[in-house]
């Protein structure tokens, strides 16, 4: 029997997204086919053996690399299956969260849709048709975000014209390229293919000044949707980034495109931490620490000469798990206390919700790079290689980070201030154990991480290997 | 494993009295569990002095990646062995004196909240590197800030709390930074090794944690716990603090940096000043409890200063260990107040006492107008501490009869323990020392008391008469001038910096954001293109 890697992780999770669309309104039924199939898809990915043959006993199943699809090509190497593991068991994670109330029914085949459209976009050939693919998930996610407001929001339209733009961008810079390794160095084309490609990354990846709708749309979608978009959109562009560094010689080489790569991501990171820290809507300011987190993703890149890429792909992970504990314990608080949650709403939410208030401020600590928490690792090592790259690199950058460290030193503030005529500490916990349950798990993760990250965080790095240039 | 069993003991005493609390709850029992795993702690880390160095690599992040830097170990060397058996020492004292404190917070609970700070403390002060000691302040940080907000039943502390923790996490920032800094100049190293300026920041860091570099005091009375658990809570984010002072390198700020020395050693006389004057003015021990620390905490970060950070030591075990003397010494009994007075004559720094090794940090290259000022703060820093101690007490009458043999036991501990520790604590600390400074310091101690009698002042209330121009003239002059001192104007500029830059941002964000966003952004953009291409990067 022969199937190919395109079918099983590409073709196979759109088939499942339509049969959770008709199961719809049987969320339970829907809910376990969903999460059944994505982390079998992820398991399949993270331990099939690298020959691609599979026994079952006396079957014995071949696996080939590629698929044609209407005159394309889709190949997923056995080298990139760590990467398809990460993405579908990530969006198994925010799938076991999907129950939760207002999170649209649409969520759960809409994120298949994406996760299948982006690992599609790992693999396709001629790889510029990974922009069509990403710009696919951009429009299938737009249903999903909107679908608590029904009325039109700017946000969502911004995100919808600014991505779609982003797409000529790319394909323009693919186009301009082909002919760029003929050339010689002083040719203004190389310049000027990299300003586009440069561009069409910039307006994908929401840097400053494209940035307006990340908190436009943070401020009115669901905290699961959101979070989930949020997380698995740059992680597929920056993936497929790496395929025009591994291709194109003058990319990989040009000290100046690394130091503009480098300075955007600190300015990045230090536009999004100020911001944050001035919030006062916690969805909001959830929107702005995605900034800082782009920031790094671009600081590492900058980096790359010096092991960059092993970080960035180091940060996915860690990333992941602070997000969706962030997008977590938002959609609880908010089912507590109605979907504008500012600081001036949850006064006094330590005494009523005290595992999802330090569920949250453990997701930011965690993703502001607290000591003894899953990004820390990376973080410090990070910016001890930006600061021996230069001094104030690394110093900006932990000024970023303070504007995190400041907003969550506000958000505990908020959560123990004591309501009007509250003189007493007096405990109303609310909750109960199967809504915070998850959240001392993820707790426990993310300390786990942060004082282990050799035991974790190796696996995605292996990708590397499918780009034989960047190693 | 000499290193790891003190905290095994206290770890696995933590778990059994919170269990046994939580099933079937016994004073009794517990308090056994408590101080038989205090008294095995106290000897394992007494018998690991003969063994010192001793280390122990707990972990590293073991990957290549990670460029091999994060190692974490423990570390008992001579710098934090005095530390170590402070802390164990002042939880002992608490445990045997909290038997006279059953009327007040003396209960199973709280014991088991000291054991596991005191583990963490151990762990904070045994730190072999500085990623350990990240580690271990974050987790003594988020367990104070959560015994803190749980424990006290009002929420007027709240804010208070929290902004404490805020200042804590900061100095974990700094520490971060230092890390980062001196990581990249030289890869792993260690605090002896501290490159400039990673040396530098952890002065800071320390300072900033100790409440001195500036000075900040998130706590103008004492939220819960005043005495026993309250007392480990307050001091052992201390002594984790003043190791890392005393491990870093002599040269912690290069020579060519001296305007920096000169500011921050002004700043800390300045504390040191005012806490000291506030010390000697307190209502009683536990309001002055937090200036008692700052006084002593601005000795032994002068002492780094000045390029001898081995004399932060006797500084910090002066902080330490006197002062559990006094703040555990409740209820007062007037038979055994003579045992404060014993120690008083630990920190007054007369030649082969234990804190005779310290003068010599405050004296650094030379005898400067600092030197003076701090020399006067300590003789404040003597008569508060016998305004305290002189206080009448009690008779041993009000005690059950276990409790007059337990009690004293826990005070006379501590007092051994400063014996010990003057003696062979660490290298050099039973000398002569400066005894000229002593002498000097000690005749200012005199002088004042000899006036204080002439002006009809006796011990143990350092109170002006109500009637008095001076006493009516400090009482409309203090509050006034307390403000500056703090430092609390400098807080208020920063805050409204904050919200100043605020208002811009969000400024900014409603016009990126609004209708003609996307015109803005293509704006922008030309802006930063031409501002790029004309800073010479095309």
């Amino acid at each position: 029997m022969t199937l190919s890697t395109p079918l099983i992780w590409v073709i196979v999770p759109m088939v499942v997204a339509v049969v959770c669309t008709l199961t719809a309104e049987r969320r339970q039924l829907s809910l376990i086919i969903a999460c059944v199939f994505t982390f079998g898809l992820a398991l399949l990915a993270a331990y099939l053996p690298q020959e691609l043959i599979l026994s079952l006993g006396p079957l014995t199943i071949s696996i080939e690399e590629s698929l044609n699809f209407f005159g394309r090509k889709i190949t997923l190497v056995s080298a990139m299956l760590p990467m398809v593991a990460f993405l579908y068991g990530t969006t198994g994670l925010w799938l076991l969260s999907s129950n939760l109330q207002s999170v649209p029914k649409s969520f759960r085949p809409t994120s298949l849709i994406i996760t299948a459209a982006l690992t599609a976009a790992l693999g396709v050939e001629p790889f510029l048709y990974a922009a069509l693919l990403i710009e696919t998930a951009v429009l299938v996610s737009v249903p999903m975000i909107t679908f608590p407001v029904k009325s039109e929001h700017s946000g969502v339209l911004r995100y919808l014209g600014l991505m779609t733009i982003a797409m000529p961008f790319i394909l323009i810079a693919g186009w301009l390229l082909t002919g760029v390794v003929t050339l010689p160095p002083e040719s203004p084309l190389i310049g000027q293919s990299a300003v586009v490609l440069g561009l069409g990354f910039a307006i994908w990846l929401a840097v400053f000044p494209f940035h307006s709708w990340v908190p436009m749309v943070s401020e009115h979608s669901h905290p699961t949707v959101f979070s989930f978009l949020l997380f698995i959109l740059p992680t597929g562009i920056l993936v497929f980034g790496l395929n025009f560094l591994n291709r194109y010689g003058f990319l990989r080489t040009s000290e100046a495109i690394f130091n503009i790569i480098r300075l955007t991501g600190v300015m990045m990171i230090v536009f999004g931490g100020v911001s944050t820290a001035v919030q006062e809507e916690l969805k909001r300011a959830f929107g702005f620490s995605i900034l800082v987190e782009t920031g790094y993703s671009l600081l590492a890149i900058g980096l790359a000469a010096s092991g960059g890429l092993h970080w960035m792909l180091m940060m996915f992970p860690v990333r992941a798990l602070g997000y969706w504990l962030w997008g977590y314990t938002l959609a609880r608080l908010e089912t507590h206390y109605g979907a504008s949650i500012g600081l001036g709403t949850i006064q006094g939410a330590a005494r009523r919700t005290p595992w999802l208030s330090s569920g949250l401020i453990l997701a930011q600590l965690s993703i502001a790079g607290l000591p003894l928490l899953a990004s820390f690792p990376i973080k410090i090592v990070l910016l001890s290689q930006a600061a021996s790259e230069s001094i104030s690199l690394g110093v900006w950058s932990l000024f970023g980070s303070l504007g995190l460290f400041l907003f969550s030193i506000r958000l505990l503030l908020s959560f123990y201030h004591p309501s009007e005529n509250e003189n007493d500490q007096i405990w109303h916990v609310q909750e109960k154990l199967p809504h915070y349950a998850p959240i001392i798990i993820m707790m426990v993760v993310l300390m786990a991480f942060g004082l282990f990250p050799g035991k974790f965080f190796t696996g995605l790095i292996d990708i590397l290997t499918a780009f034989p240039h960047l190693q | 494993m000499l290193i790891l069993a003190p905290i095994g003991f206290l770890l696995i005493a933590c778990l059994a009295v919170f269990i046994l609390d939580l099933v079937h709850p016994r004073y009794g029992t517990s308090w056994l569990i408590t101080v038989t795993a205090g008294i095995l702690a106290w000897m394992i880390i007494i018998f690991s002095r003969l063994r010192l160095p001793t280390t122990v690599a707990l972990f590293s992040w073991d990957h290549p990646s990670l460029n091999q830097v994060g190692k974490l170990s423990l570390l008992l060397d001579y710098q934090s062995w005095p530390y170590a058996l402070a802390l164990i020492t002042v939880f002992l004292a608490m445990v045997f004196t909290d038997a006279a404190r059953t009327h007040f917070d003396s209960r199973p609970r709280a014991w088991a909240a000291s054991l596991v700070i005191i583990a963490l403390g151990l762990l904070a002060v045994q730190s072999g590197t500085s990623l350990t000691m990240m580690t271990a302040w974050v987790l003594v940080d988020l367990l104070e800030l959560f015994l803190l907000l749980s424990l006290q039943e009002t929420t007027q502390f709240n804010q208070r709390i929290i902004i404490a923790y805020g200042v804590r996490l900061a100095s974990i920032l700094l520490l971060f930074l230092g890390t980062m800094l001196g990581w990249a100049a030289n890869g792993n190293f260690d605090f002896a090794q501290a490159p400039y300026p990673a040396g530098f920041i952890f002065l800071m860091a320390a300072g900033l944690r100790l409440g001195v570099i500036p000075l900040n005091l998130p706590f103008l009375r004492e939220p819960v716990l005043r005495r026993g658990a309250g007392n480990v809570l307050r001091l052992t984010p201390v002594a984790a603090s003043l190791t890392l002072l005393a491990r870093l390198p002599g040269e912690a700020l290069l020579p060519e940096a001296g305007y920096w020395k000169t500011l921050v050693t002004g700043l800390l006389t300045l504390a040191a000043i005012y806490a000291a004057s506030r010390w000697l003015v307190a209502v009683n021990e536990i309001e002055g409890r937090q200036y008692w620390i700052i006084a002593w905490s601005s000795f032994a970060t002068v002492s780094v200063l000045n390029g001898v950070p081995q004399s932060s030591i006797p500084w910090g075990m002066a902080l330490i260990l006197p002062g559990s003397l006094l703040f555990l010494y409740y209820p007062r009994i007037q038979p055994t107040n003579f045992l404060l007075l014993i120690g008083a004559l630990c920190f007054l720094g007369l030649p082969f006492t234990p804190v005779a090794s310290g003068w010599s940090g405050l004296l650094g290259g030379g005898f400067t107008l600092w030197t003076i000022l701090l020399i006067i703060v300590h003789g404040l820093m003597v008569l508060g501490y016998l305004e305290h101690a002189l206080k009448p007490g009690v008779e041993a009458g009000v005690l059950e009869p276990w409790e007059r043999v337990v009690f004293p036991i826990g005070l006379i501990l501590i007092l051994q323990t400063m014996i010990i520790l003057g003696f062979f604590g660490w290298p050099g600390a039973f000398t002569l020392g400066v005894w000229w400074v002593a002498l000097l310091s000690n005749i200012l101690i005199l002088t004042a008391l000899i006036l204080a009698r002439r002006f009809g002042i006796s011990p143990p209330y350092f109170q002006l008469p109500a009637n008095s121009t001076i006493k009516k003239v400090s009482d409309w002059l203090l509050p006034r001038i307390e403000p500056v001192f703090r430092l609390e104007w400098v807080y208020w500029v920063a805050w409204k910096l904050y919200y100043f830059f605020g208002q811009i941002l969000k400024v900014f964000s409603s016009i990126f954001e609004g209708e003609g966003g996307i015109l803005w952004t293509v704006l922008t953009l030309a802006l930063l293109i031409s501002l790029l291409t004309g800073g010479g990067v095309n």
